[in-house]
């Protein structure tokens, strides 16, 4: 597997407004720290799931204590669901390719594996979707994988509260029809 | 892809006018098929996200990058269980992995736990869950990494809905065999319940598979708030024994397993069985608590199940499984697995079976007079004779050294000490050694055995079981031949084992079809000889330096059995062939065993002629026997030989007396009797000789009044009657020796009766009566209690009651010559 550095980079780098160098070493940095953080007790699996809140805004607690390039949160933030993102679709790519050694129909069933044929196939239509409209994929990326509100994403973004959610609701209809067709 | 952004625009188009509908509204309204999108990935993909996040945090403290958590299954006082994914390149399966809540601080714990995974690691088997991976994480906390086992578990299954009775035993019997496999090598689950089976389907068929094993709560045994002998296992479902912290063994499993049939049965559920031990472990404290309520929770249990229509087979069992001693209920898990199949396919089970017909083969079978010697009975008593005291100490030595012996030593005690224990009578202790024989044996693993080693565990199952068959415990035995059989397959067609194969299975199959035949399996038992015969013959041709033994017992057998079923031809060339075997073994070597052998090969053609020849002819052939019998008695090896030659003698003046040569009969006797006192003297303790000892008392009465003399033959009588009466105080639950005893008393009787002591008479009939008529009632069908009853009541002047029981012998054809002239005697119709 690749090292998690050389993938968000060249993740973030996809971004049409990219990242300054010192960022883009920052969000590795991020990216380490949510794992890290998610190694912590307190964020064990449990029957309600991960709190994906939770694990987020830790990040910026630790962050925040070395403040360097992000000094706003509600950047950090963002960049934190696009870390998310990242990992959760290079999980959900290599759950795809395993070869099942038990050829058994119900195992192939288990929740994560459905779980991860949405995600594959989310990624695909963002990416689309980024071709359509960058700004909906955006809002719709901080809010999903990086559970962040209307409030803040409309203030990273630079556009109305109302417009942010109008953006969300769009985005999320489009996207829906595009996975159902 | 023009479709798609033609419907995005439309989408847009849409919350442009409309901002607050919502995103299914706006789809539904624009008629656009939409996949449920949530509106978090906590929502939507909350499981991968524990995979992404959470699994590290699992496999860190396990060691590295093998697996990947899915989810977590339970959290509890045991530890975190996780569907897990092996992750190692492209090939991946599921797994559980568990992380117990213990800590192994010592090195020797650590030790000891490694070492019994690797133990289960080590079992391979259907019915058990296997262990893929484990060890000791550097926090010190154990964990397992175990095979993912589809399905409900039991109590769900059962619960989900009303499954038949017999699906739920047949799964019960099937989680035996699980049980069985664990059992033998070594491993004891202790927490057996519904909750720790899983129900895998395969194909529409149904399987248990056993999870949880023993080991997790021996793990769990050593966290540090844990005191030392702590207990462990769950209430309702252990055994008393294991409650109280007692050492178990694996009949602690029998007992669970029989907690958790009754529960399937009944279709309740643990809380109910943990809530009927605390309920009856009221009143009661501390270790004591225990004792009692899980004996209180088996007794309750047995209501409940009558109640609820559970068959009173399955109730049997269920109750000798739950008894609170240990030593009361089932020996092994195959033998409840046994009378399980048994109740599926309809058979009788061990459990509820009395067996008065269990018949040595050795002697007569079908005569009505002949049938008291043909019992054998061999309940302990506490004698024992300075002569054979050496023997017996000899056991007790080998008995303690047994923890560190091998299968040598138990071949040497179950082999050799066999043969003279037989003769004593004392069978009975080597009970023990049997069992315990059996267990070193399941300790053994058999995959690691070499050829030899193979033939040797086959040899000590082999010896095992006949212990067990001659202590009339017909399901281990065919218990341990089958263990033995299964040994023996692994060397078949081994170039350098082929003698040793041969001659092993020969003498398995022998063994194996006596017990066959005690159990009145006439199809098998002639299979399994006729099978025998055939290898003791390549034995004897490939190898001519080979014992002739395996080969001649075979025909012998044969012989003995085609005449049980009235196949008179084929018993013949059987005899024959015998005979033929043990003439050539005599001439070649005049050991004294093949002697004796020679007599009972023509001891057999004389019953042969008697029943479907002349009578000059058995009588001719018995005179060879009986000649041959008095050289073996010359030539020394006393007991067996004198032992030989009194049951000639004996059988001899059975058929002088039916000939009407009563004055040969009576010398014949009077020589038996002598026999029989010396045999007293050496053996005192072997009820097969006091039988034969009586019998020769019983006929040598007849005989002497045949021949007039009265006085002599009370005399024989009332010394036979005597015998009769040790033999049944000795074993008073026996219904052969209730049913000896009575035609006894009988005889006396008829004779008091004869000289005009009619009073003591009509006491001796009445007690007779007493004696055999709940025997009688117990098994209304047995000819030869009908028979004695039938006298007994004639004799007492009860002739309505004796009416159906007269006509039912007359029907079997058991009315002889004696019944007949007693039923003329009392003015009541004979049949034609």
């Amino acid at each position: 597997m690749d090292r998690p550095e050389s993938r968000i980079t060249e993740l973030l780098n996809s971004y049409p407004d990219g990242l300054t160098p010192e960022q883009e070493k920052d969000m590795a940095e991020v990216y380490d720290q949510l794992r890290q953080i998610a190694h912590g007790q307190r964020f064990r699996v449990s029957r309600h799931g991960v709190d994906t809140t939770v694990l987020v805004n830790e990040a910026w607690l630790k962050y925040r204590d070395h403040p360097r390039t992000f000094n706003d949160r509600n950047h950090f933030y963002a960049y934190c669901a696009i870390a998310m993102r990242h990992i959760l679709y290079n999980l959900a790519r290599r759950n795809r390719l395993v070869t099942w050694v038990d050829v058994d129909r119900e195992v192939q069933r288990l929740p994560v594996h459905e779980q991860s044929e949405l995600l594959v196939d989310l990624e695909r239509q963002l990416l689309a979707l980024q071709d359509y409209s960058p700004r909906l994929e955006k809002v719709f990326t901080y809010h999903f994988f990086g559970d962040m509100k209307m409030e803040e994403i409309a203030s990273v973004l630079e556009i109305s509260e109302r417009t942010a959610l109008r953006d969300w609701k769009k985005a999320r209809a489009m996207l829906s029809a595009a996975l159902g067709a | 892809m023009n479709d798609q952004l033609e419907a995005w625009r439309r989408i847009e188009a849409a919350f442009d006018s409309d901002e607050e509908q919502e995103p299914e509204d706006c789809l539904r309204r624009l008629g656009l098929a939409g996949r449920e999108l949530g509106g978090s990935l906590s929502e939507s993909a909350a499981d991968l996200l524990g995979q992404a996040f959470d699994g590290d945090v699992i496999t860190a403290e396990i060691g590295g990058s093998r697996y990947r958590v899915l989810r977590c299954i339970d959290t509890g006082g045991q530890g975190d269980v996780y569907l897990a994914e092996r992750a190692d390149g492209v090939y991946s399966r599921i797994v559980v992995i568990k992380l117990l809540s213990g800590r192994y601080r010592g090195g020797l714990m650590r030790e000891q736990f490694l070492r019994e995974m690797q133990l289960l690691a080590d079992l391979p088997h259907p019915g058990i869950v296997q262990i893929l991976d484990g060890g000791v994480s550097a926090n010190e906390r154990p964990w397992l990494v175990l095979e993912y086992v589809e399905g409900p578990r039991f109590n769900d299954w059962y619960r989900e809905r009303e499954r038949p009775r017999r699906e739920i035993v047949r799964l019960v019997r099937d989680l035996c065999d699980a049980l069985q496999f664990i059992h033998l090598r070594g491993v004891v689950h202790m927490d057996i319940k519904p909750a720790n089976v899983m129900v895998r389907d395969i194909n529409g068929t149904v399987y248990p598979v056993l999870i949880d094993f023993g080991i997790a709560l021996e793990a769990a045994s050593v966290r540090e708030d844990a005191r030392p002998g702590a207990v462990f296992g769950t209430p309702g479902y252990a055994a008393p024994e294991q409650l109280a912290g007692e050492p178990v063994d694996a009949r602690a499993d029998i007992y669970s397993i029989g907690v958790l049939m009754a529960h399937a049965l009944l279709g309740t559920g643990e809380a109910v069985a943990q809530e009927s031990a605390r309920e009856s472990g009221v009143g009661s404290t501390g270790k004591s608590a225990g004792k009692s309520a899980g004996a209180l929770a088996g007794a309750g249990l047995g209501d409940r199940l009558r109640r609820a229509g559970v068959p009173r087979d399955l109730c049997d069992v269920i109750a000798r499984c739950t008894n609170p001693k240990p030593a009361s209920r089932y020996s092994s898990v195959s033998a409840l697995r046994t009378d399980l199949d048994a109740w599926l396919n309809d058979l009788p089970l061990a459990v509820s079976r009395h067996r008065p017909l269990h018949v040595a083969v050795k002697v007569v079978r079908r005569h009505t007079l002949a049938v008291s010697i043909a019992f054998l009975a061999l309940a302990g008593s506490a004698w024992a004779t300075w002569k054979y005291t050496a023997d017996v100490g000899a056991l007790q030595q080998a008995t303690q050294a047994e923890k560190t012996a091998g299968d040598r030593l138990f071949n040497f005690m179950l082999g050799d000490l066999f043969e003279r224990l037989t003769h004593i009578g004392r069978i009975d202790l080597l009970q023990l050694v049997a069992e315990r024989s059996i267990e070193h044996l399941g300790r053994q693993d058999q995959r690691t055995l070499d050829d030899a080693a193979l033939l040797q565990t086959a040899l000590a199952y082999t010896n095992a079981g006949r212990v067990f068959d001659a202590l009339e415990q017909s399901a281990e035995a065919m218990d341990a031949y089958g263990k033995a059989a299964l040994s023996l397959e692994r060397v078949e067609d081994r170039a350098g084992h082929e003698r040793a194969w041969l001659l092993q299975k020969a003498e398995l199959l022998i063994l194996e079809s006596q017990t066959l035949a005690s159990e009145g399996q006439r199809e098998q038992t002639g299979k399994v000889l006729l099978e025998a015969a055939s290898l003791a013959r390549a034995l004897v041709q490939r190898y001519p330096d080979a014992s002739l033994e395996p080969l001649w017992e075979a025909q012998l057998q044969l012989g003995w059995h085609y005449m049980e079923y009235d196949q008179p031809g084929l018993a013949e060339e059987e005899l024959r062939g015998a005979l033929e075997v043990a003439e050539r073994a005599a001439d070649a070597n005049a050991g004294n065993s093949w002697l004796i052998n020679h007599s009972h090969s023509w001891q057999a053609l004389a019953w042969h002629a008697y029943d479907y020849g002349s009578e000059a002819e058995a009588l001719s052939a018995m005179a060879r026997a009986l000649a041959i019998a008095a050289r073996a008695v010359d030539a020394g090896d006393l007991i067996e030989a004198l032992d030989n030659q009194r049951i000639l003698l004996n059988q001899n003046a059975y058929m002088l007396t039916q000939t009407g040569d009563f004055d040969a009969a009576d010398a014949a006797l009077v020589k038996a009797i002598d026999n029989g006192r010396r045999l007293q003297a050496m053996a005192p303790q072997n009820r097969e000789y006091q039988r034969e000892f009586a019998y020769s008392f019983t006929t040598g009465g007849e005989t002497a009044e045949r021949r007039g003399d009265d006085a002599t033959a009370l005399a024989r009588y009332e010394k036979g009657l005597e015998i009769s009466r040790q033999i049944a105080a000795a074993d008073p639950s026996s219904f052969t020796a209730a049913n000896d005893l009575a035609v006894d008393l009988i005889s006396v009787g008829n004779l008091r009766d004869k000289i005009g002591d009619s009073a003591r008479a009509a006491a001796l009939w009445r007690e007779a009566a007493g004696l055999i008529e709940p025997v009688w009632r117990h098994e209304p069908d047995n000819k030869y209690y009908q028979y004695t009853l039938a006298l007994a009541w004639i004799q007492l002047g009860r002739y309505e009651e004796a009416r159906p029981v007269v006509a039912a012998i007359q029907s079997a054809g058991m009315d002889d010559q004696p019944f007949n002239e007693l039923l003329l005697r009392h003015g009541l119709t004979a049949r034609e």
